[in-house]
């Protein structure tokens, strides 16, 4: 008998009949659960760690290693870390070519540039670069002289577009790079702020963006959810920064890896996790973020070390100083599926009927 | 600078150009037209946003114009940068004067303000040279007229422009620049009988 592993939040609510179901769950407050999932923006909500404080089980982190590792307390570097990347994929990619989606930001152009760094030109000869007018739009002259001149393109402009071509090439994403560096902008509190103690500004907390995107009662609640979840991590996470860092880095993880899988419900999703690999999922980059966020002062200069990298390779002042974090143009489509089972398949997003019947066994109440 | 970044009439929109990193703005206007192309002729750069001066709680006419609004900076305006952003000038609840960067800011106000020259003078060039042809574009998109000149003449027209604003997109030094435009406008003669008259 199958089981949901991994459930899409943000379309539960859509359906009446689901919510009724998990509101007769009444010890347990859904309301203020679901008046907080817009802040993620991936569509599911798990821990990583072995405490949970969200009320849906997250086996999914066992069946897609996606666990975070235990922190070494070794210094890595970025720049390292990323150059060593590319031998592990190459071991993935058992000789496939890679087709590497650019949306022409920091995450994605790191990405490329390893892959000119790193590979001779015969290595990459048929690697191809998934991408579209609002990638070149956000970088233009890296587009002319890095991407254009090197790599086939594949127009990004209707994400189905993978899918037509999946078994072609092993695909190569930059998720979930925003969750190492802790996305703590979103959050909207000032640089200066950040460094202080989460423990003596609550207050700020809660009137950041959480309570923008929410109530003051459900803000708390999340508030204190995350507080739970830091209490038991058994790290020391003090400042604004971390607090925010844990949240993206522990609950946002694995939604953030998933995110691609949402546009389809035919592909078995270990198909999906095998020949779509996401950039910044692995041990290194994951030891790399702990040392950053944990030990490392706070850098107000949203991820320095990656636009350096970038420096390093496209000699842009332009870009090492003025380029920013923009609201991704890509990966737009209509999700096709409600919950992901452990066989792989998917209850495609109408069958309610079915969601409701295996419901009950996800949760962590 | 000859054009102040005035709107065109007393009570016309005030639009001007912010570049958030540096935290100020590099040119004002009153054309939402023009001033778009410019934040899109500096793209290669950087990005910037399009605000209306106007939207600003404190704004007054005369405030800020392209001869100080370097020393101007905005609050209020978007916390994150979305590509939708680029396509409709943003409201502004503030205007206040900008902190001290440590950064030649007058060089980026001088290729915003190199750019904008260009703008309108590839415009006026190209509306000279479709000058008293209105009626005969209308007409000719209504009707597949045979072996029409007019068509592929305003195709030429549409190529130079694009020609020149694509020289400007992807120049870094202004005197090259120039250089490269007015060359290409040089070729320009051969192309189109009557250049020299506009």
């Amino acid at each position: 008998m199958s089981k949901i592993i991994l459930l899409n939040h943000s379309l539960l609510t859509e359906h009446p009949e689901i919510m009724e179901l998990l509101l007769s769950y009444g010890s347990y407050d859904w309301k203020k659960f679901f008046n907080t999932q817009k802040l993620f923006i991936h569509e599911a909500r798990y821990s990583r760690t072995h405490y949970n404080p969200w009320p849906f089980r997250n086996e999914v982190a066992d069946l897609f290693k996606q666990r975070m590792p235990s922190f070494s307390d070794k210094e890595y570097e970025f720049g390292e870390v990323t150059d060593h990347r590319i031998s592990e994929i190459l071991d993935i990619a058992e000789g496939r070519p890679w087709a590497i989606c650019w949306s022409g930001g920091i995450d994605s152009t790191v990405m490329i540039c390893s892959v000119l760094k790193n590979l001779e030109p015969q290595q990459r000869k048929n690697f191809a670069v998934y991408c579209n007018h609002v990638s070149i739009w956000e970088n233009p002259r890296f587009f002319r002289e890095f991407v254009e001149p090197n790599f086939k393109l594949i127009d990004s402009f209707r994400y189905e577009k993978v899918y037509e071509n999946f078994d072609q090439y092993l695909w190569i994403d930059g998720e979930p790079a925003d969750c190492l560096w802790g996305s703590a902008y979103r959050y909207r509190i000032s640089p200066q702020e950040l460094g202080r103690s989460w423990r003596s500004s609550l207050d700020t907390l809660v009137s950041s963006f959480i309570q923008r995107l929410t109530d003051t009662q459900s803000a708390k609640w999340f508030c204190e959810r995350v507080i739970e979840d830091i209490e038991n991590s058994g790290l020391e996470i003090d400042t604004l920064s971390q607090f925010t860092w844990w949240n993206n880095f522990n609950t946002g993880w694995i939604g953030t890896n998933f995110r691609k899988t949402y546009f389809q419900n035919k592909i078995s999703v270990y198909h999906i996790m095998e020949n779509f690999i996401n950039w910044y999922d692995n041990e290194a980059y994951q030891q790399w973020s702990m040392w950053y966020n944990l030990v490392l002062p706070f850098e107000s200069d949203y991820k320095k070390a990656a636009k350096q990298y970038i420096f390093d390779i496209d000699k842009n002042v332009y870009s090492l100083n003025f380029k920013t974090k923009m609201h991704s143009g890509g990966r737009k489509g209509r999700h096709e599926w409600l919950a992901v089972l452990d066989d792989g398949t998917y209850i495609a997003k109408d069958d309610i009927n079915t969601v409701i019947s295996m419901l009950p066994d996800h949760l962590n109440l | 600078m000859e054009d102040f970044g005035y709107p065109s009439r007393p009570g016309y929109p005030q639009y001007a150009i912010y570049q958030p990193i540096l935290d100020r703005f590099l040119l004002t206007s009153g054309n939402l037209d023009k001033i778009f192309l410019v934040s899109d002729l500096l793209a290669n750069r950087y990005h910037t946003l399009v605000v209306e001066l106007n939207s600003a709680k404190n704004y007054h006419p005369n405030l800020i114009d392209n001869s100080c609004c370097e020393n101007w900076t905005c609050q209020g305006v978007l916390d994150l940068i979305k590509p939708s952003s680029f396509r409709h000038p943003l409201d502004i609840s503030y205007i206040a004067s900008s902190s001290i960067v440590d950064y030649p800011i007058q060089e980026e106000k001088s290729w915003a303000e190199f750019l904008y020259r260009w703008v309108y003078r590839i415009d006026d060039i190209s509306r000279k040279c479709v000058h008293n042809l209105d009626q005969q574009i209308f007409i000719s998109s209504m009707f597949d007229l045979p072996g029409s000149e007019l068509v592929e003449y305003i195709d030429t027209i549409n190529q130079i422009k694009k020609s020149s604003l694509r020289i400007l997109f992807f120049a870094n030094n202004q005197e090259q620049a120039d250089q490269n435009i007015k060359s290409f406008f040089e070729q320009c003669k051969n192309t189109i009988p009557w250049w020299n008259d506009v």
